[in-house]
């Protein structure tokens, strides 16, 4: 291959072949994630029975999320989109039912917060409604579909499944960089002290938890040195993290690293991120699936 | 940045809707992108005006997600991602819902009753509105409290889910950002007897003071509900 005929970068990284097969994890991952937040909140419509709480939201905020129906509508729009987060996970009529969950995600994520806040960033529901949306122009159903049967390989890799996937992880990538970024904008170095990260792991054992004082997190707050550990080894995590999208040896690093951050943040912050599992979305399922037949 | 936009939206509060509304020709034009794709992907993938419109939407998505990431500005679904950012208050606050049986006893009522709400979004909407509502609204909200608390109690004292967001998934049900612990386990944390009346606390602390002592807590009641048919 020529210097010429070599593709610039932005073709490597956007459109260099892919397997069909990474695609359609995808495709299961995000709806799987959407569906398991759906079921976790039955009831989620009912927000607008509280009294006062539905009221005390302006006309702009409902017209942009198309919050405007009333209580049976919002029951039935909730019943389609558990409907098609399902035909979306098993790959059936996938264009169609990946954008009707993209578009009802949308309608249905700041249901919760809308009464204060219209950025439900937090509540599990933003990447997959990106995510889904994105993957219902593309051929995600032609890998692990369940009309053409689980575990087939189908098409070839090509680029057409490349650029959906890059573009989701692009967009995962940037949950933790900009949680880097914020803390550092807000507070310059200020942040990555061990007395703020104590600070936290005091104030928000004391918001959750019944009794604090038996908290993991009062039990870390204790110690000055290992506060500073976390503050500087979770903001470099989080600035490091874009680099699981070019370097292959940054994912065998950053992935089990991000695991064990989730699960620190969880038991000693007691802050859980429900998009943990799509993490799953940058393993390399074609070579894992083969790996398996092979074996 | 985000300074300057709160100072402009202060001094001009019809600038808010006009921002909301801007914030939803965002999204707009990121599914208008994405059906553009599907309409030219109808040509095949290997049409140049397919890649073309692919590279817009790449962009546009980069763009948006990037300009609300670097300025901390929100136009969700793009958003700023800004978790945790500010630097650890020196005190803090939170509620507490408490309920009263028939002979007074008062019990913590566990948050999970007022599901799907978490305590977090509702404690912001009753710190920021219970106290500038008239009586009949705050009666309302009351009335609404017991309800749910009252549901739960006799969901729970019949070994039942109480918890709205457990109904399909029970404890594989996602819990909330800010996850707590919850107050009732069994039965022996309800009345057998029915609520009769709820109260809303208001709590504040020192959080360094708490730390040293757990009762160094201010609590301030912010409301009190009392079923009248119950006597």
């Amino acid at each position: 291959m020529t210097q010429a005929e070599r593709p610039g970068w932005w073709a490597a990284f956007w459109f260099r072949p892919e397997s069909p097969r990474n695609l359609a994890a995808a495709r299961i991952l995000l709806a799987a994630t959407g569906l398991w937040m759906v079921l976790s909140r039955p009831d989620l419509p009912s927000v607008e029975t509280v009294p006062g709480l539905w009221a005390s939201v302006g006309m702009a905020p409902r017209l942009r999320f198309f919050a405007v129906f009333g209580l049976d509508v919002e029951r039935a729009l909730y019943a389609v989109l558990h409907v098609a987060l399902a035909l979306a996970l098993l790959g059936v009529v996938p264009r169609l039912t990946c954008f009707l969950s993209g578009l009802l995600l949308y309608h249905f994520g700041p249901f919760e917060t809308l009464h204060w806040t219209t950025n439900p960033y937090l509540r599990g529901f933003t990447i997959p409604a990106l995510g889904l949306l994105i993957l219902s122009v593309a051929p995600c159903g032609d890998a692990l579909a369940l009309r053409r049967g689980s575990g087939r390989a189908g098409p070839a890799p090509a680029w057409q499944y490349r650029w959906p996937l890059a573009l989701v992880e692009v967009l995962f990538s940037q949950i933790y960089f900009f949680a880097g970024y914020a803390k550092i904008v807000a507070n310059g170095l200020d942040w990555i002290t061990a007395a703020n990260i104590r600070g936290h792991l005091l104030v928000l054992n004391q918001v959750l938890t019944a009794s604090p004082q038996e908290s993991w997190g009062y039990v870390v707050a204790q110690y000055s040195l290992l506060c500073g550990a976390i503050a500087w080894a979770g903001m470099l995590f989080d600035l490091g993290f874009p680099l699981v999208l070019v370097s292959r040896v940054a994912r065998w690093l950053f992935l089990p690293a991000a695991l064990v951050f989730h699960v620190l943040n969880s038991v000693l912050f007691r802050i859980f991120f429900q998009n943990v599992g799509l993490l799953l979305v940058f393993v390399d399922w074609n070579a894992v699936l083969r790996s398996r037949r092979a074996g | 940045m985000t300074a300057v936009l709160r100072q402009l939206v202060r001094e001009h509060p019809w600038l808010l809707p006009v921002a909301d509304m801007a914030r939803l020709a965002v999204f707009v034009g990121f599914v208008t992108l994405v059906l553009l794709v599907g309409w030219r992907a109808r040509a095949g993938w290997s049409s140049p005006r397919t890649r073309g419109a692919v590279n817009t939407l790449i962009v546009y998505v980069l763009a948006a997600s990037c300009a609300t990431g670097f300025f901390q500005q929100e136009a969700w679904p793009f958003t700023h991602w800004a978790l945790v950012r500010n630097v650890a208050a020196k005190r803090s606050a939170s509620w507490e819902l408490q309920g009263l049986d028939g002979s007074g006893r008062s019990w913590v009522i566990d948050p999970a009753v007022l599901q799907p709400l978490s305590p977090d979004e509702l404690g912001v909407w009753m710190s920021k509105s219970l106290s500038a509502l008239d009586p009949a609204s705050r009666a309302a909200i009351g009335r609404f409290v017991l309800e749910r608390a009252e549901h739960a109690r006799q969901r729970l004292v019949t070994g039942r889910r109480f918890a709205a967001n457990e109904w399909l998934l029970g404890p594989l049900a996602a819990p909330y950002h800010g996850h707590a612990r919850g107050a009732w386990r069994t039965a022996a944390d309800v009345p057998p007897t029915a609520f009769v009346a709820v109260r809303v606390w208001a709590l504040e602390w020192n959080v360094e003071e708490r730390f040293q002592d757990e009762q160094r807590v201010t609590r301030t009641l912010r409301l009190e509900y009392r079923d009248r048919d119950a006597g």
